[in-house]
């Protein structure tokens, strides 16, 4: 082991009285007669003193701008008065706008949207002609386009399946 | 002896004046942002990172001031919450980024030149920068527990139960991470051993 090592103030002695806190009677002996060791303790708290002065004085360096807008802009609806008068004034613009012609509307309705009120013989003959025409069309539909099937040759194949399932089962 | 401080055995008086402290975000800032910034940076070593968890923390703080309960010093109080936000940035991949890529962090050299004028010779200034800058380029090297527990207890004074008390640590760990970085900085000082 090294003499110096023996020596001196050890390695925990050295950071426990850094620290502030209490060390043996031997190292307390030994700091007291030891110039070298109290040297050491003087340096390690001037250098660390003087990056406290230093780190300091480069934070209040730094520009701050101020927090009080972040933190009003939350409530500003509530506690600025002009804020307040400019959303009540706005908010009762947009209501009347939209207010005014809802109530014209529902005043005198326009044709296009008034409800169609037929009678029963009206709906029936009405009835008849939307049959008449839906037939019509299923008639063309079924007459001029093959189904995939047909087209394909496979309505008959499909037909005989069936059976072929039931031939095997037995 | 540690003696433990319960809110009930504050005064009235006094806190009543810690909340109106806390309702003036600016009067807030005024009084503590050097100090939190200051941890903030060397504890992080990223200026704009620093900058933006400093404002955070008197934001957080702010907006949280009807949970302070009075039973520790507002300064432990904005320690804690700049810790807090610290841990959150430290498990981002954007920290990770930044520390990989150092783009804003603050050289040693440029803080020990923010020696502030006094009456000392140039050349007492001149060492003093030198021995700041020595202590800072020490601390680069310890972990980041280390660090925070250096400089809370030598910068910012503050003793063992406050330090555990703003990191959310027990004493005896916080003590450990002391030793280590005291242990460390001095063989960077070049202590004799």
């Amino acid at each position: 082991m090294n003499s110096s090592r023996t020596q001196h103030l050890p390695e925990d002695q050295f950071a426990s009285y850094m620290m502030g806190d209490a060390i043996n009677a031997e190292a307390a002996a030994h700091l007291s007669a030891c110039d070298q060791c109290r040297a050491e303790v003087e340096r390690f708290g001037v250098s660390v003193q003087s990056l406290n002065v230093v780190s300091m004085a480069w934070s209040e360096s730094r520009p701050s701008n101020s927090l009080r807008l972040r933190t009003s802009s939350r409530v500003a609806w509530r506690l600025h008065p002009g804020m307040t008068v400019a959303s009540w004034g706005f908010a009762t613009g947009v209501l009347l706008m939209s207010a005014i012609p809802l109530a014209r509307h529902l005043q005198h309705p326009s044709r296009e949207t008034a409800p169609v009120v037929l009678s029963a013989q009206e709906s029936q003959k009405q009835i008849e002609q939307d049959n008449q025409l839906l037939m019509a069309v299923d008639r063309e539909l079924s007459t001029q386009v093959a189904s995939p099937e047909q087209e394909y040759g496979l309505d008959n194949e499909l037909a005989r399946k069936p059976k072929n399932r039931e031939l095997k089962a037995q | 002896m540690q003696t433990t401080i319960d809110a009930s055995m504050i005064p009235l008086s006094c806190r009543v004046s810690i909340i109106s402290e806390l309702d003036d975000i600016d009067a807030l800032v005024g009084l503590y942002r050097g100090r939190v910034l200051r941890y903030v940076m060397l504890s992080v070593g990223d200026q704009d990172l620093a900058e933006t968890i400093t404002q955070d923390c008197f934001l957080k703080a702010y907006n949280g001031r009807a949970s302070f309960r009075g039973d520790c010093s507002v300064s432990t109080w904005l320690f804690t919450i700049a810790n807090n936000l610290i841990r959150d940035h430290l498990r981002t991949k954007k920290f990770q980024f930044w520390r990989k890529a150092k783009a804003t962090a603050i050289d040693a050299t440029e803080m020990a030149s923010f020696l502030p004028n006094g009456e000392t010779s140039p050349e007492a200034r001149i060492l003093a920068s030198e021995r700041a800058e020595q202590v800072k380029v020490a601390m680069e090297k310890l972990s980041v527990n280390q660090r925070r527990m250096f400089i809370l207890r030598f910068l910012e004074e503050m003793d063992l139960a406050e330090i555990a008390q703003a990191t959310g640590m027990p004493v005896n760990t916080v003590k450990t991470h002391l030793h280590r970085a005291v242990t460390s900085i001095r063989k960077e000082l070049g202590g004799t051993r």
